[in-house]
């Protein structure tokens, strides 16, 4: 027992960050990376895994990005499996023990939230397609949620950082308060697009529909990661032109051509949103990628 | 073992396994700390031109394997992978990983124990399922055997510490695989060095190089089998990745080449292997590959080779193609054409095969 505890203390001891200079923050998305150097101000250095053009469920691992994970004080990832095919690859190669599961330096920015949407109730299986057994991770389209994370994200460097706990917790804040009545704007300037049913292209944008009271009547590809069969699609558009359907959604590294097909023959205007910070020109921001979301469906529904 | 056996062991083994992750917190047992485990599984219909081995005519279950993998405690990971193959008489099971991982070793340093693969080049350490064509490389078999080398011992690795991605790994293992002396109390030492570029934030280019010393077995390579000697392989490898950022599973491209020199005292010639190949995602779910590759040995009696021998060659052309419907992460169906070429015009073969690969639970992540 008492070897165990020594080793236990040694692992401790080798898992504090080192003290003096920024900490340097490894995250996995960009929303995550924008919110991390917002919470950290000069205290961190972030290091950004998945650029923000790139589709988070399928960024190739590599091994490159396993050395940023190695340097990591602190990994802040996405969570609800998201990254669950590149992520693990990443830490076996980094050997990072800080940032292994259970340290200091592990933080799941899922925990942040207080609701997770469309966790199964009834088991899953793979007919379902590449689905997420632990509910919709895509959760940081909703900016209430951005804020949630990074107050967790507060509570983490301060636990890193105890002398520089203060000025964490004061930027957490001061994010609030900025973004509370940009939230309130979006929320207000979308009111032509949520009386509109709309089609999106993948599962992605539910919080967002959650959030701004959005309707989404179906996805053209209705199994996550597997090509839409030509039947779905076919009874999707018979749907959307019988609900009056005039815009699809779609993420930038969707598969458009599927989508401008469909939203053909549905005789609707295919709108390509940032599904994440740095995906789309003017979208550099988390609150300027909620500017361009807002601005282009509200747009579209204009047209 | 006997297939009736196999069969009634892998039935109560799956259903004891159902009753405990059934079972409620009542009887103290929890599917929460359960491993991860899943099956893939590997189905192949072949049919050859000639008899020059009249096994891979027919269909089959090429392989079944089965992985568990956990946490076991703050210090540990651990992975355990039992395969499936066919044998002389029904099915077989072999371990072909049986590992813990240190998991809170400072500066970098792995430490790996138990049964892998061993990290020497790109394909050997490569499991069947993830083989980019549905055999090795001739010129891998040819000095490795079909399976690769999966070894008992211990591995170090570590990031050098250079302006780029370099992993050195380490290690030292009980050779048991055929082209070692498995008589022998001496131990099986290797290394290998690889070197990852970023080209941009699409594309990889990787540089390997590998190293192993160690007894080998009896009458390897011709040599006197009354002889004990040692074998040095040396291999090398290069790799280009691709990954367009536009869609995902977009268009991708993979090239690599590979040589491998063994170096053994008493064996006649320059025996040497080699394999290039490159894969290109032309559309979302397709593939295309195609492959050449060479073996070189003089073997004065070819067909007495024993481990060395595919079809008793001596000297063999390879060159392959095929196309890949993969629908999701977890299928995948592969059509090739691979043909084998004696070099003297006489055994020339060619097979045309049918693969299906399938993977069900909860399967880690495979490395870049």
């Amino acid at each position: 027992m008492r070897s165990l505890l020594m080793a236990a203390a040694l692992a401790a001891l080798l898992s504090l960050p080192a003290a003096g200079g920024p900490l340097h923050v490894v995250c996995t998305l960009t929303d995550l990376g924008w919110l991390a150097e917002q919470v950290g101000g000069p205290e961190v250095e972030v290091t950004v895994l998945c650029p923000g053009e790139y589709d988070p469920h399928v960024l190739p691992a590599r091994p490159s990005l396993a050395r940023a994970v190695g340097k990591a004080d602190l990994l802040c990832y996405n969570g609800l499996d998201l990254e669950v095919g590149w992520l693990p690859v990443l830490m076996d190669k980094a050997r990072n023990s800080r940032v292994r599961a259970g340290q200091s330096g592990d933080l799941d920015c899922s925990h942040a939230l207080d609701r997770v949407l469309e966790v199964p109730t009834a088991g899953v299986s793979r007919a379902q397609g590449d689905v997420h057994p632990h509910g919709n991770p895509h959760y940081l389209l909703d900016p209430r949620n951005g804020l949630r994370v990074a107050h967790l994200m507060a509570d983490r460097l301060a636990e890193l950082r105890p002398e520089a706990a203060a000025g964490f917790h004061a930027r957490a804040d001061r994010l609030d308060a900025d973004l509370a009545p940009r939230i309130a704007a979006w929320y207000a300037a979308a009111a032509p697009v949520r009386a509109r049913p709309l089609v999106n292209q993948t599962k992605q944008w539910e919080y967002l529909a959650d959030w701004l009271g959005l309707e989404f009547l179906g996805a053209v590809e209705h199994r996550p990661g597997i090509a839409p069969s030509p039947r779905h699609v076919d009874d999707l558009v018979r749907q959307a032109m019988a609900a009056g359907v005039r815009e699809l959604v779609a993420a930038p590294w969707n598969h458009l051509d599927e989508a401008r097909g469909a939203a053909d023959r549905m005789d609707a205007t295919l709108v390509v949103l940032p599904a994440a910070v740095g995906s789309l020109a003017g979208a550099e921001t988390y609150p300027a990628m909620f500017d361009v979301i807002v601005q282009k469906l509200v747009a579209a529904a204009g047209e | 073992m006997h297939p009736v056996r196999l069969s009634v062991l892998l039935a109560v083994s799956l259903t004891a396994g159902l009753a405990l992750a059934q079972s409620a917190t009542s009887t103290g047992v929890s599917r929460d700390l359960n491993p991860a485990l899943s099956v893939n599984t590997l189905l192949l219909g072949r049919v050859a031109d000639k008899d020059t081995d009249a096994a891979v005519n027919g269909m089959d279950l090429q392989e079944a394997e089965m992985q568990f993998t956990s946490i076991v405690d703050p210090f540990w990971k651990a992975n355990l992978i039992l395969a499936v193959h066919p044998a002389d008489e029904g099915y077989e099971v072999e371990v072909e990983v049986a590992t813990i991982d240190a998991s809170l070793l400072p500066h970098g340093f792995g430490l790996k124990l138990g049964k892998d693969y061993l990290p020497f080049g790109k394909h050997a350490p490569l499991h069947t399922h993830q083989y980019p064509f549905i055999d090795p490389p001739v010129g891998l078999q040819g000095f490795l055997g079909g399976e690769g080398l999966s070894e008992v011992g211990a591995r170090l690795s570590h990031a050098v510490p250079l302006p780029w991605y370099a992993d050195l790994d380490v290690y030292a293992v009980d050779g048991g695989a055929e082209i070692f002396d498995a008589a022998s109390r001496d131990l099986v030492f290797g290394a290998r060095f690889a070197n990852l570029l970023d080209l941009g934030d699409t594309a990889t280019l990787e540089l390997g190089g590998s190293w192993l010393h160690g007894p080998h077995a009896p009458g390897f390579l011709d040599t006197d089998p009354a002889v004990a000697g040692t074998l040095d392989l040396l291999g090398a490898d290069i790799t280009y990745k691709w990954v367009s950022a536009s869609s995902s599973q977009g268009p991708a491209c993979e090239v690599t080449a590979e040589v491998i020199l063994p170096q053994v005292d008493g064996a006649a010639g320059d025996p040497f292997g080699w394999y290039a190949n490159a894969r290109y995602r032309f559309a979302r779910s397709w593939w295309v590959g195609a492959q050449v590759g060479g073996l070189d040995r003089d073997l004065a009696d070819p067909a007495a080779a024993g481990p060395a021998a595919l079809f008793g060659w001596d000297k063999v052309r390879e060159t392959k193609a095929n196309l890949t419907w993969a629908p999701s992460e977890f299928s995948a169906l592969r059509l090739e054409v691979a043909h084998y070429d004696d070099q003297i015009g006489q055994a020339d073969d060619t097979l045309v095969s049918l693969q299906a690969n399938f993977t069900i639970g909860s399967h880690p992540a495979h490395m870049y």
